[in-house]
């Protein structure tokens, strides 16, 4: 991102509002009717049009009316909704832990707030389609509070296919809101009448909304009560979820006081290096969420760090410093081989390690040592005769990479393996990305990140957690569908990736090998792999090496919408032009560099719509997993609220899928409203 | 100033790198590597699961296939299969009449739903807005669930003093209704259908011709189908006569009974020569100039070789015996394929189905209430009736893909240029008349490649039959593998159906897809 921090949504909104066409003359509702509800020419098309008002304004009413009778029904057990939300939301996580959640949301809420600030998000609502959208919102509100029916009482209008009830039954709240309705559709109205063409030219950021809603959403949680109708809840007349009042308020505030402590860092700091920053702790904050935080790891710190009875360099501690030091070095010389005889020194102890290490090492086949020692020595020999630094710093590479395949044939430790086989391929990378001093410090820092993360990873998945609960993982509800989403879509996406290059490579193997991935997997329904995950995944691993089935699970998402993933960038690969890589040739750019760092970013760039389309989808996909029997969202709602929890909740099926159908309704539908409004303020996917 | 060259110091070393840095060389050595990786990948995958199941002491068999089971299911055109083979079967059958009912469906109310988002009507279009934003917003599952909860509670039991036939029924059982039952002529009546089609298209391309030719108004359209409807109206009652088609058939299926094996390999393997010769042929063609011959890379040379080395290996296949051999062992004789690929079969089964027989083809049936036992149900031989889980998958699947395909809809006729649609209505067309001749003709061929992944994704979304226990392929499956372990065959088949079903949908969607697009010329 070389582009001048200018505010983009700024820039777009005077662009917008300079292409706004001439103002109409003003009309009355008469006019809008006669345009919109009846338009036509001859009477028969009028008459026509009118019939296909009606007959479409009846069924919208009536399917508001069934809503609104189905929501407030007195025979509703909404309790079953607000009793149950912990129960939903994180399933069998302790209560006594409960912090570690609200540590995790409050996370994320400030890298929101932080990021908002660091790619400049400042879209501005143009103020007379707010108020109008008020205006909308009002009306809504005003009809759904007259269209509701009650089974008693009077009624104004009663015929078959509508009903209105007369507004002496209505009870106090149904006023309210009838109230709340109609003073925001005549306080907008009598606003857009009165500042008329000026209201076109103001706009409000679209932040304060935000702010608006959150301030709003506070006093609902601090003052609004639910009278309950039925159950063992019945005399309860509560706050709505009395709990997390104090939480969610201390969340949003923070994530406000955030917003202003980023305002003032990217003042003090480069905002280059601020989003930096930024993409570096969303990636970490993600294993250290999961691992650590809501994980509660126990710790042996003897073990960890190497003292006590375990030696230091097989401690974790010890490992990642060996790895960090050592592998640091070799890969600070070979990202940018500057000294000849550095690189030729390093070339020559790796090819001495290559050749003696498997000699040593008492398990390890003869066959994988003869033929680690014949590229070991290859090694030595062509560092010692090849006259280029950066091409002995390629062979180094491929010589690693090639021992770290042959290491998988002997016995260690599988962290020590893993180590290896990672290292070998930041190793093979390094030539082709680094070349130039910061290059080659980013090189390094990445290797020593990437060992952490590995070393980490390994530490805190074999430590027992802290937590007490009553189910087989602390993991549930949608919590665990989050999770679920979240680690799908960061798995696939690089998989998807390397198989969408490979399936438009000129290699005809890797082109076949892809393409028989790709349309396999896809064509196979997503359940099915949820099957192949649960129950046959095991089958193929060795015996005693075992894996919670949501890594299996998640594992055969992965699997799925990597498919799907490289599918999308492919369309992006393809739409790139020759021109890109033919430019990238002559900039003197190898064929890894010209597809790394010109082409793919912008493949990327051009599918970022269908990709956020795709996450969006893997949201959705993720109550799947309620059929293999993982403890989600939906399979709380649907099976364990109605017939495990309060017995007076039971045969609420229907309405606990009805309020899920609302929850996800809820998310997929504002995620994919706050990406098309990002998508259109920065022009994504229009080039 | 001219700098002189700089002498090399060896010729050799600029006019050929080493062979490490050979543009092939490395091409190919990474190639060759990952496949022997790939490779030696699977082969420690399956080696370790057939260890793994070695020791479960359920070996991998697809001797499931033939045994019977003792498994009920809960639909299909047999409740109680008598084999592994005939429960999948039935399966997927199930599996495709919601995925043929569904796409139907979706079409038309997803054509609908996009048509009316474009509406000049606006409660028409915000109604529209409203159902795609709703639905297709809610997983898939969820809306399922929901009409299977919504069927179950708001239907009430059937009782028995509803016992005997009516038109319309509901309980918690499904709903039954009229239905026109297949009797003995069908067949005829079926084949008649097909002539007749056959001739109409016939009739329709002379009577275009005619009006190419004279520039007159011929109606072709209306003699197309009122052709066709003649043969339909009259074949009611004249299909008997279709059954000289059953002398044919009878014939076809002796030459298939009495013809040596041999005569079949010999056929197949020549087929496959053909294929792989088609094949060369057209993709040298493609490149006769000689630049184009020229510009051939390694990897044309690859695909050449590959298709010439497919053809011969599948020639061999067949022609060495393992083909025949390997098919009727894996499926066996009990199966009804046999050495002759089933063909003696098929034509004996359609030889005995056009018996010059003057039964109806279809009969009119009510649907009935029956009490068997204590409980009254649906009889399954009057009318028809849906299972709650049928109803549930079928009505989810439909108006969730509906939302998609409007969606589709819409985008495609808006992506039609605005200046179709003016020059359309300066020319005195109707705006009804713009939207059918000028409007949705190029519509169709931007909608059509979406709409096809569209068909795909419901097929596939049928699989979540299973939450509500629909007896779809993948609900049998599981039913089959949790009887008798043969997880990995029952996920073989699974693979295998999918991607049959997926390849011949996706067939289909391209024919048409390359049947619509524009000749550039």
């Amino acid at each position: 991102m070389t582009d001048q921090p200018v505010s983009e949504g700024v820039v777009h909104g005077v662009v917008e509002e300079l292409e706004l066409p001439p103002e109409p003359p003003p009309h009355g509702p008469r006019v809008w009717i006669r345009e919109n509800l009846l338009s036509g020419d001859t009477p028969i098309a009028i008459g026509l049009n009118g019939l296909l008002t009606v007959v479409f304004g009846l069924i919208a009413l009536n399917v508001l009316q069934f809503l609104t009778t189905y929501i407030f029904n007195p025979e509703r057990r909404w309790a079953a909704v607000t009793a149950n939300m912990k129960l939903m939301m994180v399933q069998a996580f302790p209560q006594a832990d409960l912090g570690r959640i609200w540590l995790s949301i409050g996370i994320f809420l400030v890298l929101v707030a932080l990021s908002l600030v660091a790619w400049n998000v400042q879209g501005r609502i143009v103020l007379y389609k707010f108020a109008s959208g008020v205006r909308s919102t009002g009306v809504f509100i005003v009809i759904t509070a007259i269209l509701h029916g009650t089974f008693e009482g009077d009624r104004i209008f009663d015929i078959g296919i509508l009903k209105i009830d007369s507004p002496g039954s209505w009870s106090s709240s149904r006023t309210l809101i009838f109230l709340i309705g109609l003073v925001l559709a005549v306080g907008a109205h009598v606003y857009l009448q009165r500042a008329g063409v000026s209201a076109k030219e103001k706009s409000i950021p679209f932040l304060s909304v935000l702010v608006g809603g959150m301030v709003l959403a506070t006093i609902a949680i601090w003052t609004v009560q639910l009278p309950v109708p039925e159950g063992r809840f019945d005399e309860v007349n509560e706050r709505i979820a009395t709990s997390t009042a104090g939480p969610w308020t201390i969340l949003f505030i923070a994530a406000i006081v955030f917003y202003f402590i980023g305002k003032w860092l990217v003042s003090v700091m480069d905002r280059q290096q601020f989003r930096r920053i930024l993409v570096f702790l969303w990636v970490f904050s993600y294993p250290v969420i999961i691992m650590v935080i809501q994980r509660k790891p126990i710790l042996e710190w003897g073990e960890i760090l190497g003292f006590g009875d375990v030696p230091f360099l097989e401690s974790d501690f010890g490992l990642f410093l060996l790895f960090s030091v050592i592998g640091g070095a070799v890969i600070w010389i070979l990202a940018f081989p500057k000294n000849l005889n550095s690189i030729r020194g390093a070339g020559i102890a790796v090819g001495a390690v290559v050749t003696l290490a498997p000699w040593i090492m008492s398990e390890s086949p003869t066959w994988v040592a003869v033929i680690a020692s014949l590229f070991g020595l290859g090694l030595i020999a062509g560092s010692l005769r090849i006259p280029d630094g950066t091409e002995i710093a390629r062979i180094v590479g491929s010589v690693l990479a090639i021992a770290a395949l042959l290491v998988w044939f002997v016995p260690m430790a599988f962290l020590l393996r893993s180590l290896i086989i990672v290292f070998a391929f930041v190793a093979l990378a390094a030539p082709s990305f680094g070349g130039t001093e910061q290059a080659r410090l980013r090189m390094t820092l990445t290797w020593v990140a990437t060992a952490l993360l590995v070393v980490g990873s390994f530490t805190l998945g074999e430590a027992e957690t802290a937590l007490e609960f009553q189910s087989t993982t602390f993991l549930g509800g949608f919590n665990l569908s989050i999770l679920l989403a979240i680690t799908g879509v960061a798995f696939s996406f690089p998989l998807g990736v390397v198989l969408a290059l490979a399936r438009t490579s000129t290699m005809p193997i890797f082109r076949i090998i892809s393409t028989g991935y790709i349309e396999l997997v896809r064509s196979v329904p997503l359940i099915t792999w949820l099957f192949f995950g649960s129950v046959m995944l095991a089958l193929f691993l060795p015996s005693g090496v075992e894996f919670d089935e949501i890594l299996r699970i998640v594992a055969a998402i992965s699997i799925f919408s990597a498919a799907y993933v490289a599918e999308n960038i492919r369309g992006g690969l393809q739409a790139i032009g020759s021109g890109q890589y033919e430019a990238a040739r002559a900039m003197g750019l190898s064929t890894v560099q010209s597809t790394s760092l010109i082409v793919l970013p912008q493949a990327i760039r051009a599918v970022l719509p269908a990709l956020v389309g795709s996450i969006i989808v893997s949201f959705k996909d993720t109550s799947l997993v309620a059929i293999i029997g993982l403890a989600d969202v939906l399979l709380i709602a649907r099976n364990f609220v109605p017939t495990q929890s309060d017995p007076s909740f039971r045969g609420t099926q229907p309405q606990m899928l009805f309020f899920i159908a609302l929850f996800y309704w809820v998310f997929t539908f504002t995620f994919s409203r706050l990406s098309l409004r990002y998508e259109k303020s920065l022009g994504l996917g229009e080039r | 100033m001219v700098t002189p060259l700089e002498p090399r110091t060896s010729s050799s070393e600029q006019a050929k790198p080493p062979f490490w840095r050979n543009i092939t060389v490395v091409k190919w050595a990474a190639q060759i590597g990952f496949l022997a990786f790939f490779v030696w990948f699977f082969w420690i995958l399956i080696t370790q699961a057939a260890s793994n199941l070695a020791d479960t002491g359920i070996p991998f068999s697809w001797d499931f296939l033939a045994e019977p089971l003792g498994v009920l299911l809960g639909e299909g055109f047999t409740t109680q299969p008598a084999s592994g083979i005939e429960a999948l079967a039935v399966g997927m059958v199930n599996m495709l009449r919601i995925t043929l009912s569904g796409i139907v469906a979706a079409t038309i109310l997803g054509t609908l739903i996009g048509i009316a988002r474009l509406s000049h009507n606006w409660i028409v279009s915000k109604v529209a807005n409203a159902y795609i934003e709703f639905f297709r917003n809610i997983p898939l599952l969820v809306q399922i669930y929901f009409w299977s909860a919504l069927i179950t509670t708001i239907f009430g039991e059937l009782t028995v003093d509803q016992e005997g036939s009516g038109w319309f029924f509901s309980s918690s059982k499904g709903v039954a209704i009229p239905w026109l039952i297949p009797e003995s002529g069908r067949w005829q009546y079926v084949a008649l259908i097909l002539v007749g089609a056959v001739v109409a298209r016939l009739a329709y391309k002379w009577r275009i011709r005619i009006l190419e030719e004279k520039g007159l108004e011929t109606h072709a359209l209306a003699w197309g189908l009122s052709v066709f409807t003649t043969f339909m109206v009259l074949g009611w009652f004249l299909h008997p006569v279709m059954g000289i088609f059953g002398w044919l058939w009878s014939a076809l299926a002796w030459v298939f009974g009495n013809l040596p094996v041999w005569v079949f390999q010999l056929a197949l393997a020549a087929l496959a020569i053909w294929v792989a010769y088609r094949f060369i042929k057209n993709f040298l063609d493609e490149r006769r100039t000689p630049a184009g011959l020229a510009k051939l890379t390694d990897d044309d040379y690859f695909r050449l070789v590959v298709a010439g080395f497919l053809g011969l290996a599948t020639a061999a296949f067949f022609l060495l015996g393992p083909g025949s051999a390997t098919v009727s062992r894996i499926l066996g004789r009990d199966l009804t394929f046999t050495m002759n690929w089933g063909l003696e079969p098929l034509f004996d089964f359609l030889a005995r189905k056009f018996d010059f027989s003057t039964g109806a083809p279809l009969d009119f049936s009510q649907p009935e209430v029956v009490v068997t036992g204590v409980f009254p149900q649906y009889s399954l031989e009057a009318g028809r009736a849906f299972t709650p889980a049928y109803l549930a998958v079928w009505v989810g699947v439909t108006l969730y893909t509906a939302a998609f395909i409007g969606e589709i809809v819409r985008a495609g006729i808006m992506a039609v240029h605005r200046g179709q649609n003016e020059a359309a209505s300066s020319m005195g067309l109707k705006r009804g008349q713009v939207l059918r001749l000028v409007v949705l003709p190029q519509a169709f061929r931007i909608i059509l490649p979406p709409l096809g992944s569209q068909y795909l994704n419901l097929a596939k979304n049928t699989s979540l039959g299973i939450a509500v226990a629909y007896a779809d392929i993948v609900q049998v499956g599981q039913t089959i593998y949790n009887q008798e372990g043969q997880t990995l065959a029952v996920f073989l088949i699974w693979m295998g159906f999918y991607s049959a079903v997926s390849l011949i949908l996706s067939g289909i969607v391209n024919y048409y897809n390359r049947k619509m697009q524009l000749v550039e010329r």
